[in-house]
């Protein structure tokens, strides 16, 4: 166990260092510096001159070659530091932890909301498979997860803060909340959930409509093996052989999924975030890219990757507690 | 008065290109404590029958008519055809018992063996889980498998294909049913597994009193273990008597066939020198027909070395009872079983 998880480490260091190699180099290499873009191109009567540009140059450390850059973020990472934001003048390490909150909110509220709704939804319909409310239902999410996140939420936006302004069903068409900061805990609280509704919802729908296919499937597969044929000769009834049979075994995909989920947790949808110009870790992401703000692409970068490879072994690690085929030996 | 008995079981699939009757009339029956061996070729609805008897078929198939008797202690009679699902379910471990042809893939990868075994117990019985869970302790003693305190927390993927199928054989056994129906408990196994495996099933019959339906395509293992034989071709029984009378007459003009095609052990005294130097297998002529295009009148008819043509593709024969307890679906079984007139038109279907 303990060597595997020195390996498991290892491996997930070299994953790593490749990933923010890579990731540098193309933000490095993208058209357009911090200055530039930041100056530039939105005031041309702000464009630095010259010998400011150079000297604003070498106190970012740009006037040097990308790899050379590299280097020296990868050794501060080390020492802990992340750096701070060029666009931003703040640690990036502060930015994250502004940030992290609000994504946090909507994606755990929505990956549980997706959870909770779509295990049932698809043992349902795999209990019902091939009948009248199945198909319909099947039908239903499959239209839902083909139907793109920005038009639900921009329809969602028409109709909640727009068509029905003025109801008591009236939405916040954005942001997350416009109390000012010295009102009261739970108004701010309350306030907070209203705005939160409508990304909560975009984000639940697709990982619904997905979770429930993906159960559906797995419980469909399950049912075709010859165990399940074993558990019904022995006289178990189709509750038992669905829920206590085929479930069981269709929880080793399930794992996986989770798994792969953890990275979004935090990470935040950058499209829906976006929109509803949430204060959260994806918009932080897109801007920062915009800016070419290379410590903050390089933070958000290097906390995403480790959040993927932080999933992925608790995937492996849960699939030895469902499957006891699997050992981590 | 048999414990099971199958009367014109019809069971069909009902595939996008149109009805398939697996099992087309299929009439059978099993008496208390005896073993009875169901024999044929892959395709010929053996296992769907088999599978019939507990309504265990996958769909699209569905059983179209017939009934299926069994018979408690006192000759009272349920119909399992017809029977309401959860009644059924008492049946199905309770009072009958299977074993499947997979011993890799027919248990739960991920429950242990014990917890399987436990489950047919507590299924049926009205016991606490302790109890179960000694119950499976004494089913895997039964079934003699080594270390049984050891295997009981075990996965099915530590065990071998053996020990997986005598696992299968405890959790068929573990409610005491009066039938088991064991659908080729012996076809995935080493030759030398199947020897221990069909002396398991010989021995825990002989102690238990339970009744066995043998499905297999291995006449060898007929031999060695029924009381009574069926055989089953293109849906139908052909051939059904005493195993002792079908390996001395065989009267059908498939059973003559298949008894003809198994390899045999030492020399065989019709055969001629050639045919030892290539020693090359007897076969039966062409294949089994799919049920889609059964042949009308005898099915068996295209690839007879006997048919006479047109009587043999006019009208289905009978199944008649040509001697005590032998009955044959062929008008000129007669004339077949005689022992001297075997001999030339064998050698026509080698």
């Amino acid at each position: 166990m303990a060597t595997y998880l020195l390996r498991r480490l290892l491996l997930g260091m070299l994953t790593l260092v490749a990933i923010t190699f890579i990731v540098y180099g193309l933000a490095r290499n993208m058209p357009g510096t911090p200055l530039t873009v930041q100056m530039g191109e939105s005031d041309p009567s702000r464009k630095l001159n010259p010998e400011d540009q150079e000297r604003m140059k070498r106190i970012y450390g740009l006037d040097r070659p990308w790899h050379e850059g590299y280097l020296r973020w990868l050794g501060n990472v080390v020492r802990g530091d992340l750096g701070r934001s060029f666009s931003r003048k703040q640690p990036v390490t502060t930015l994250i932890g502004e940030r992290i909150g609000p994504t946090f909110l909507v994606s755990g509220t929505a990956l549980v909301l997706a959870w909770l709704l779509g295990v049932p939804l698809g043992l349902y319909a795999s209990a019902r498979s091939g009948m009248a409310d199945e198909r319909a239902t099947s039908l239903l999410l499959y239209i839902l997860y083909s139907f793109p996140t920005f038009v639900a939420a921009l329809f969602l936006q028409i109709v909640f803060s727009v068509w029905l302004r003025g109801t008591a069903w009236e939405l916040p068409l954005f942001g997350m909340s416009d109390l000012p900061a010295d009102a009261s805990w739970a108004a701010r609280a309350a306030d907070i959930a209203r705005h939160a509704i409508l990304p909560v919802t975009c984000q639940t729908y697709v990982s619904l409509a997905y979770d429930s296919r993906f159960i559906k499937a797995n419980m469909e597969e399950a049912v075709r093996q010859d165990y399940i044929r074993t558990a019904r000769a022995k006289g178990a009834g189709p509750g038992r052989v669905l829920f206590h049979h085929a479930f069981r075994n269709t929880l080793i995909p399930l794992v996986t999924l989770l798994g792969l989920s953890l990275p979004g947790l935090i990470g935040g949808s950058v499209i829906i975030e976006q929109i509803f110009t949430w204060p959260g870790m994806g918009r932080l992401f897109f801007e920062s890219i915009r800016e070419r703000d290379y410590p903050t692409i390089m933070g958000l970068t290097l906390m995403f990757s480790v959040l993927t490879l932080i999933g992925q072994l608790l995937a492996d690690l849960l699939y030895c507690l469902v499957d006891p085929r699997v050992s981590v030996e | 008065m048999p414990l099971l008995e199958i009367n014109n079981l019809v069971t069909a699939f009902h595939t996008p290109a149109g009805r398939v009757p697996a099992v087309d009339g299929v009439s059978l029956s099993i008496e208390r404590g005896k073993t009875l061996g169901l024999v044929g070729e892959s395709g010929c609805g053996k296992s769907v029958t088999a599978m019939s008897i507990l309504r265990l078929v996958a769909a699209p198939g569905v059983i179209e008519a017939g009934e299926i008797l069994l018979r408690d202690a006192t000759g009272a009679a349920v119909n399992l055809v017809t029977l309401a699902e959860p009644r059924l379910r008492e049946v199905r471990g309770g009072r009958i018992g299977m074993i499947f042809q997979e011993p890799m893939t027919s248990l739960n990868p991920v429950f242990t063996i014990g917890d399987q075994i436990a489950e047919a117990v507590l299924l049926h019985r009205d016991v606490s889980r302790a109890e179960a869970r000694g119950r499976a302790l004494e089913m895997l003693e039964l079934v003699r498998i080594a270390d049984p305190k050891r295997r009981l927390d075990e996965y099915p993927h530590q065990l071998s294909g053996g020990m997986r199928q005598r696992v299968v054989i405890a959790m068929a056994l573990a409610c005491e049913p009066d039938l088991i129906i064991a659908d080729e408990p012996t076809t995935a196994l080493d030759v030398t597994i199947q020897a221990q495996i069909l002396d398991l099933l010989a021995d825990l019959r002989q102690r238990l009193g339970t009744a066995i339906l043998l499905i297999t395509h291995d006449l060898g293992v007929v031999a060695e273990t029924c009381d009574d034989v069926a055989v089953m071709y293109a849906g139908r029984i052909v051939e059904q008597a005493p195993a002792a009378t079908i390996f001395a007459r065989p009267r059908h003009p498939y059973t003559i066939g298949l008894l003809a095609a198994r390899p045999e052990r030492g020399g065989h005294a019709g055969r001629k020198a050639g045919e030892r130097a290539t020693g090359r297998l007897r076969t039966i002529p062409g294949m089994v027909p799919a049920p889609q295009n059964f042949p009308a009148g005898c099915r068996f008819h295209p690839r007879c070395a006997f048919a006479r043509l047109p009587e043999c593709a006019g009208a289905m024969p009978e199944l008649r009872e040509v001697a005590t307890g032998h009955f044959v679906r062929c008008p000129y079984a007669d004339a077949l079983g005689e022992p001297r007139r075997l001999d030339e038109p064998r050698e026509q279907i080698a």
